[in-house]
């Protein structure tokens, strides 16, 4: 029997004809059929769901999902978005990060944007695992993942105040295994307090937190207003922000700032330990490098240092890891990305935008085609992830079977 | 532990024998289990692995274990190395699954999805000798959920 298993994988191995050619990769089990189909790009993946029933199930798989996004976390792409002047109609485009730093030339492509009226105000408050959450601010939210083009609008989350303002952050809670964005609800320049609220793509609906740690949330005794800044920045299962307190009189600001993060696994809040700064800093804005929550502050307005994390929550791990003079004198932007190989996107107004290396110390300015002009930049991974709820795409995925053997008896 | 060279010797499937330093075959983990657990005999089976196919995976061993090699000498001989029949190609995926060498199996993996990426379903299926077990209806329902993805 052992003979004559090796005698038919010699066999199929080197065909003595091309005609032999199409039966040799029967050898290859299912394991490592999975393991190539892993490195294949979202859109050939998108082309093989019908190559059969078994790879379509494989692909929509939400094992297969993890896996591939695991192996493709390094593979950023960079989101531009343009307002048009004339009609103020927004215009997606989307160009490859790897390729702004290795090629001379870059081109954007553009991507269809997925909701029909594009004229509103938006922001992109988020990116997580492939998955874009944006805003506009008349209360409607969007889960788009630009790579399959698939998108959800997410249900008004009816906020207790009118003329709100908001805050957002889009994160992974690894625990169950769902995507979920929490919105901080407040009323500026009042001391109302603020009401905290998440919204689960397993459930697709917005809750209530209960619990909202006074002391970190809002300084309502003292009069004081705290605001966030910026959208929440996604590190360790729990969602970052910067905060200013005012008090009133809005005097000493900095003295007021602060690091919070909400742990999207028990839905509570955090004090974040602060790095040992050096003199002379100032704020700039925190970020993410490579998976660690780092903090891009200004020296003088002429270098820019990058405290990193390195441990998540040890306050002695923190580590100035770049500190890059900046190739012009002038107010640079906060970066927009940093990889972990020390690689930096900068966005300025004037230029499309700049990049640093820090292998050599040195700033380029790459030429990208097919893009003149940007509002905003977000960075998102390649991946299969659906903005869906599971049991709805589970459900979606049932119906279509159930039709389709209905259809199937019916023929017959 | 010694600091003399050490040597394995390999039979391949079809009764080849390959003899090799132990800290070169050791890429392998299947072969590293083998010998820290101690139970390598004179010679070491590998009832998976044909002769032609080993005489590869050997040539990218000793190339990979070459003191003061350049990366860019490596990213060279790599290049060509993939550029086999698929055929080959398959067999090399197989045997470096057996012996469970990683890097090895990423980068032929990588090779394969670099040929077939571009291709569509019913060439696909003809590379995997896969049956199309869809009905018309239903392959056309499923295009069309993504059929951006086909212009």
């Amino acid at each position: 029997m052992a003979s004559k298993v090796s005698n038919r994988r010699k066999r199929a191995q080197f065909p003595s004809n091309p005609m032999e050619d199409s039966n040799l990769t029967e050898i290859l089990p299912p394991e490592l059929i999975t393991e190539i189909l892993l490195r294949v790009p979202v859109k050939s993946l998108l082309k093989f769901r019908s190559v059969s029933k078994s790879w379509l199930v494989l692909i929509s798989s939400r094992q297969f999902i993890k896996n591939h996004l695991s192996l493709s976390a390094n593979n950023h792409h960079v989101l531009i978005y343009i307002q048009n002047n004339s009609d103020y109609k927004w215009n997606f485009k989307e160009c490859l990060f790897k390729s702004l730093f290795n090629d001379s030339v870059t081109e954007a492509f553009d991507l269809k944007y997925p909701i029909e009226d594009n004229s509103k105000l938006i922001d992109i408050l988020g990116s997580c695992n492939g998955l874009i959450f944006f805003a506009d601010y008349l209360g409607s939210s969007l889960l788009w993942n630009p790579t399959t083009r698939m998108h959800k609008k997410l249900p008004n989350p009816r906020p207790r105040w009118k003329n709100y303002c908001e805050d957002y952050g889009l994160g992974y809670d690894e625990l169950r295994d769902d995507y979920k964005v929490v919105g901080i609800f407040y009323i500026q320049g009042r001391s109302h307090g603020s009401e905290v609220k998440i919204y689960s793509l397993k459930s697709d609906s917005w809750t209530n937190i209960d619990y909202c740690d006074e002391e970190i949330l809002n300084t309502a005794d003292s009069g004081r207003t705290m605001k966030l800044r910026d959208f929440g920045f996604f590190a360790n299962g729990k969602l970052h922000w910067d905060t200013i307190t005012f008090s009133p009189n809005f005097d000493d600001v900095r003295k007021c700032r602060r690091m919070i993060c909400f742990d999207l696994a028990n839905e509570k809040w955090e004090k974040v330990e602060k790095p040992p700064y050096g003199v002379g800093e100032t704020d700039m804005c925190m970020g993410v490098l490579g998976s660690n929550l780092c903090v891009f502050r200004d020296y003088n307005k002429t270098q820019l240092g990058v405290w990193v994390m390195n441990g998540y929550g040890v306050k002695e791990s923190w580590i100035k890891n770049f500190t890059i003079t900046y190739p012009i004198k002038k107010d640079l932007c906060p970066p927009l990305f940093m990889s972990n190989k020390g690689e930096m996107l900068v966005a300025l107004r004037t230029i499309t935008s700049i990049m640093y290396d820090s292998k050599d110390d040195a700033f380029r300015y790459p030429h990208v085609i097919n893009c003149n002009d940007f509002h905003g930049v977000a960075i998102y991974v390649e991946s299969l992830v659906c903005p869906f709820s599971s049991e709805v795409a589970e459900k979606t995925t049932k119906q279509r079977r159930k039709k389709l053997r209905s259809k199937q008896l019916r023929n017959k | 532990m010694s600091s003399s060279t050490k040597f394995l010797t390999l039979k391949t499937c079809d009764d080849k024998k390959f003899v090799l330093d132990e800290a070169i075959a050791v890429r392998s983990q299947t072969i590293k289990n083998m010998v820290e657990d101690d139970c390598v005999s004179n010679v070491i089976p590998l009832p998976n692995v044909d002769s032609k196919t080993m005489t590869k995976v050997i040539e990218y061993w000793k190339k990979h274990s070459e003191e003061g090699i350049s990366k860019d000498m490596l990213m060279d001989f790599d290049k060509a190395f993939v550029k086999v029949h698929h055929s080959i190609l398959h067999a090399l995926i197989l045997a470096a699954n057996f012996l469970n060498d990683k890097e090895m199996l990423d980068m032929m993996c990588q090779e394969v999805v670099d040929r077939i990426k571009g291709k569509t379903p019913e060439e696909i299926r003809k590379e995997f000798d896969i049956k199309n077990d869809f009905t018309p209806e239903e392959e056309e329902e499923i295009r069309k959920e993504n059929a951006w993805a086909f212009e």
